[in-house]
C-alpha cells in the first residue's frame, strides 16, 4: 500500500481542506467524496452544518429522501409497501440510504442482484435477498433500479453487459410478476439497455424517473432551509 | 441539539445519513420538501430563507 494513495493520506488532506473552508465561515457545506465515512469525519472538524452529498458506498441521504417523497406522492404512504431494489447493491450508497429509510418507515424491502453484487451480511439490515428478477419482483409495489457502473462490467463482478441485461435488466417480461401499477424508479443517470430497457424507462404511466429529479430540488431546498434554521435556533439559545 | 423544539422538528446539526433518523424526523424533512414542490412549479420560485447565508458545494 502506497502512502500517497492510502486513506490516511486522503483523510489528512481532506481535513486540511475542511479547515481552510471553515476559516471562511460558511453556513453549510455540501460534500460528496469517494471514501465512505469521509463526510462525517469532515463534519467533526468544522463549525458549519454539513450535508452528505454521497460518501463512497456508504450513504446518500438526499437521494433516499427524494425517492421517499416521490413514493409518498404517488402511493400515499410508504408503510406496508413492498419495494424491490435491483442491481449493483454492493457499490451503492443510494441502496444503503434507501434501505435505512424504507425499513424505518415500515416498507418491506427486497434486494435483487447477482451474487457478486450483494454484500455479505446485508440481511442484517432487515431485507430479503433474491438472485432472480422474476422471483424477487413478484407482487412488488415499487421497483427501484440502480445504475450499473461501467467499471464493474468486465472482469470480477460480471461476465458481460449482455448477460447482465438478460438476467437483471428491467424489461416488460420481467416486470410481469410485479403489481400492475408498480412504480419504476431510477436515480439516474441510466444505462439504457444495461440495467433498464428504454421502453420501460420511458413509460410515462409507470416510470417516476422525471418526478424523482423534480423532488430532488424540493428535498435539497428543505434540507438547506432546515439546517440553516437550526443554526439560527442554536445561536439564539447560546446567547 | 437534542431538544424537540427544533424549528422544523429535525433536531440535528448535520444531514450525514438516514441511519439513526426516526420516522418523525424523516417525515419532518419530507413534509417541508412537499411544501416546495408546488412553489417550484410557479413562475416565482424564489424565497429569501437563505438570504445572507454562505453555502459551499464541495464535490471531490
Amino acid at each position: 500500500m502506497s502512502v500517497a494513495t492510502s486513506s490516511v493520506k486522503k483523510g489528512e488532506t481532506l481535513i486540511d481542506t475542511a479547515m481552510t473552508l471553515n476559516a471562511m465561515h460558511p453556513d453549510v457545506l455540501v460534500v460528496r467524496h469517494p471514501e465512505s465515512g469521509s463526510v462525517k469525519l469532515l463534519s467533526e472538524k468544522v463549525n458549519c452544518a454539513v450535508i452528505n452529498g454521497g460518501d463512497g458506498s456508504h450513504e446518500h441521504p438526499t437521494q433516499a429522501l427524494l425517492d421517499a417523497l416521490t413514493i409518498r406522492r404517488r402511493m400515499g404512504e410508504i408503510q406496508g409497501l413492498r419495494v424491490a431494489i435491483c442491481g449493483d447493491i454492493l457499490h451503492s450508497r443510494v441502496a444503503r440510504s434507501n434501505i435505512h429509510l424504507l425499513t424505518t418507515m415500515g416498507a418491506r424491502v427486497r434486494l435483487i442482484a447477482p451474487r457478486t453484487l450483494i454484500p455479505t451480511g446485508i440481511e442484517h439490515m432487515g431485507v430479503e435477498v433474491f438472485y432472480d428478477m422474476r422471483e424477487g419482483l413478484q407482487d412488488c409495489d415499487i421497483v427501484m433500479m440502480l445504475r450499473l457502473q461501467k467499471e464493474r462490467m468486465d472482469g470480477n463482478y460480471l461476465p458481460s453487459v449482455r448477460e447482465y441485461f438478460h438476467f437483471f435488466g428491467l424489461d416488460y417480461a420481467k416486470l410481469e410478476g410485479a403489481k400492475p401499477n408498480a412504480l419504476i424508479m431510477h436515480p439516474g443517470p441510466m444505462n439504457r439497455g444495461v440495467e433498464i430497457d428504454s421502453e420501460v424507462a420511458d413509460d410515462f404511466g409507470r416510470s417516476a424517473i422525471h418526478e424523482q429529479v423534480e423532488m430532488g430540488v424540493a428535498v435539497r431546498m428543505a434540507a438547506l432551509e432546515i439546517l440553516t434554521a437550526n443554526l439560527e435556533h442554536n445561536a439564539q439559545r447560546n446567547l | 441539539m437534542n431538544e424537540c423544539n427544533a424549528p422544523f422538528g429535525f433536531p440535528h446539526k448535520h444531514l450525514l445519513g438516514i441511519e439513526g433518523l426516526n420516522p418523525i424526523e424523516i417525515t419532518a424533512l419530507l413534509d417541508r420538501a412537499e411544501s416546495y414542490v408546488e412553489q417550484n412549479r410557479q413562475a416565482d420560485k424564489k424565497k429569501a430563507v437563505l438570504s445572507g447565508r454562505t453555502i459551499i458545494n464541495l464535490f471531490f
